[in-house]
């Protein structure tokens, strides 16, 4: 008996409507957070700011940087850029020189290289080489030559049409490979 | 402390920091004794010459039915990956043009792309703020796709920009509308470091664009609408390495000079400039003059440098593409006005690992790849 009415009282206790408690003050908890975080990034800003500024004491000027991209850039080499390589004034004249003293045929063995007795000579995609302009191909083709060959379809030699690019003195004119437009087919030189 | 008391800290604060960024500008300012152009002059440099058929348009890439928003190459293999507002990634041949894949995307709002370093995957993201990586090797499923692979998320807000990191195939850096930048491991999906964001300092606006060092591929750049272009360390994501203040306007897009020592950035303030990343100089602007009134000024949506650094090129909302001589300062060619160039906006570039190609997309809804076609001459 006792039980059962313990029991009925706590199920009155259940339905029982929960007081309102009275409301509690507004405090502005979000806003406030919101602003220490704020103040706390800002303190944080000013220590970087003022360990740059201790940094900056020390640094280089700004054409120290600038020589060292200008020297980056003129010593690497570049596909996409047409390539004009001048050669200095003083060689342009130790050149000619030679070439008027220059009257045998070791001058066109690489030995010496003259605007007006260059050898015409041209280097085959499959390596050999022919002549005109009655010079040997033999020595035409004795000139250093660095030779770049396209072994595997690239997007500048998509036909496999690409043969040596002839970087040596003797050579002025590098001509296309009318076929893909963007490959070094043979070393011509004029 | 009150209410009160904290809002004169912050008021004490933000003079202290405006104070202390006008001295760090003046001290810079005195260090500014030239620039690339005026040093390049100095050492008798003339402006690169080019002819109109010196870079010539070799191939135009055409599928998609949208704009083209990103693209990236292969490091090797000659393969452009493309994400168009079409709802695609295509993944193309670019010696044939020939399209190898294609791929449909859950979520159709696809803002980047990226290949993987062995080529054999892809990533995307876009306003779903996550990162899907595609395995171009998987089955396809019963409607002919490629099934995702692996979904990074954990952004909240957009992804805007991804990149792998060099010779990494299981590392990949995306940054986001959220201010931050995440590396990911991919393997696992799960975020190795977050950069920036609400406690650690960072960017103060959505991230745009990242470019990852490929001589220290443990510092990457990122540029923001907060006009900065921040240098960060992957092995320490609690701060910035270093800010670069100059812009005036959203950075859209940033890339690592070839040396791995400077980086070139575009804004929204229609110029590119060139840092330095160790001292923080500002070594060029690069800007041109545009006719008509302040709002038609073109933005600069991409950049991307030539193999030697000599050349810049750059896209702009007009749907020109400047090539810049780097040391001159001077525009040597616009792609835009060539033959066969883009109808609209160009949104992308990028160029080809051995530097022999650049590839541009664009709003158009067309790539096309510009390659050299002129002679060489040694005088």
């Amino acid at each position: 008996m006792a039980a059962a009415e313990a029991l009925e009282e706590k199920q009155a206790d259940a339905t029982q409507a929960p007081r309102p408690r009275s409301p509690r003050r507004y405090t502005d908890l979000c806003g406030r957070h919101r602003l220490q975080a704020r103040v706390q990034l800002l303190s944080r800003e000013i220590g970087f700011l003022e360990e740059e500024l201790q940094s900056v004491e020390g640094l280089q000027p700004v054409s120290v940087c600038c020589k060292e991209v200008d020297k980056y850039v003129g010593t690497t080499p570049d596909p996409l850029i047409p390539t004009y390589k001048k050669r200095h004034k003083s060689c342009c004249f130790s050149r000619w020189l030679r070439a008027m003293v220059c009257f045998n045929a070791t001058c066109f063995t690489g030995g010496c290289s003259s605007w007006q007795n260059r050898p015409c000579c041209t280097r085959r995609p499959n390596g050999s080489c022919s002549s005109s302009g009655g010079y040997p191909s033999r020595s035409c083709c004795s000139v250093s030559c660095s030779r770049l060959r396209c072994v595997i379809p690239r997007l500048s030699c998509p036909g496999y049409s690409c043969g040596c690019v002839c970087s040596c003195s003797n050579c002025t004119k590098v001509r296309l490979c009318p076929t893909c437009l963007c490959c070094i087919s043979h070393c011509v030189c004029e | 402390m009150s209410v009160a008391e904290l809002k004169e800290r912050h008021i004490a604060a933000t003079a202290t920091v405006n104070s202390l960024r006008e001295r760090l500008k003046q001290r810079r300012q005195l260090l500014l004794d030239t620039d690339v152009a005026a040093f390049a002059k100095s050492q008798g440099r003339s402006a690169i010459s080019f002819s109109s058929t010196d870079l010539i348009c070799c191939r135009t890439l055409q599928g998609h039915t949208g704009k083209v928003y990103s693209l990236d190459w292969t490091p090797e293999r000659n393969r452009i990956v493309s994400a168009s507002q079409d709802g695609r990634l295509i993944v193309w041949n670019a010696l044939t043009s020939q399209k190898t894949h294609a791929i449909k995307l859950q979520c159709p709002w696809v803002m980047t792309c990226a290949f993987a370093p062995n080529g054999q995957s892809v990533a995307c993201g876009g306003l779903d703020s996550a990162c899907s990586i595609f395995n171009l090797n998987s089955q396809v499923d019963r409607d002919g796709n490629i099934p995702v692979s692996r979904i990074l998320t954990g952004h909240k807000g957009y992804v805007y920009s991804c990149q792998y990191v060099p010779d990494q195939e299981t590392r990949l850096i995306t940054s986001s509308g959220d201010q931050t930048c995440v590396l990911w491991d991919v393997t696992t999906g799960q975020r190795i470091s977050v950069f920036g964001g609400e406690f650690p300092s960072g960017h103060t606006a959505d991230v745009l664009s990242v470019s990852i060092n490929s001589s220290n591929s443990n510092m990457f750049v990122s540029g923001s609408c907060d006009m900065t272009a921040r240098l960060w360390d992957t092995r320490i994501a609690s701060r910035a390495v270093g800010t670069y203040h100059g812009h005036q306007g959203d950075v859209n897009t940033v890339k690592f000079f070839p040396d791995g020592q400077r980086f070139g950035t575009g804004s929204d303030d229609s110029t590119c400039r060139l840092y330095d990343m160790r001292t923080g100089h500002q070594l060029q602007v690069y800007s041109q003059q545009h006719e008509g009134d302040d709002n038609d000024v073109p933005i600069v949506t991409s950049i991307a440098f030539s193999i030697s650094g000599r050349l810049l090129f750059a896209g702009y909302s007009s749907g020109d593409c400047y090539v810049w001589d780097t040391l001159m300062a001077e525009v040597v060619l616009n792609l835009g006005t060539s033959q066969n160039s883009h109808e609209a906006r160009i949104s992308c570039l990028g160029l080809s690992s051995d530097g022999s190609a650049l590839c541009t997309g664009s709003w158009d809804k067309n790539l096309k790849i510009w390659a050299f076609g002129g002679h060489r001459k040694v005088i």
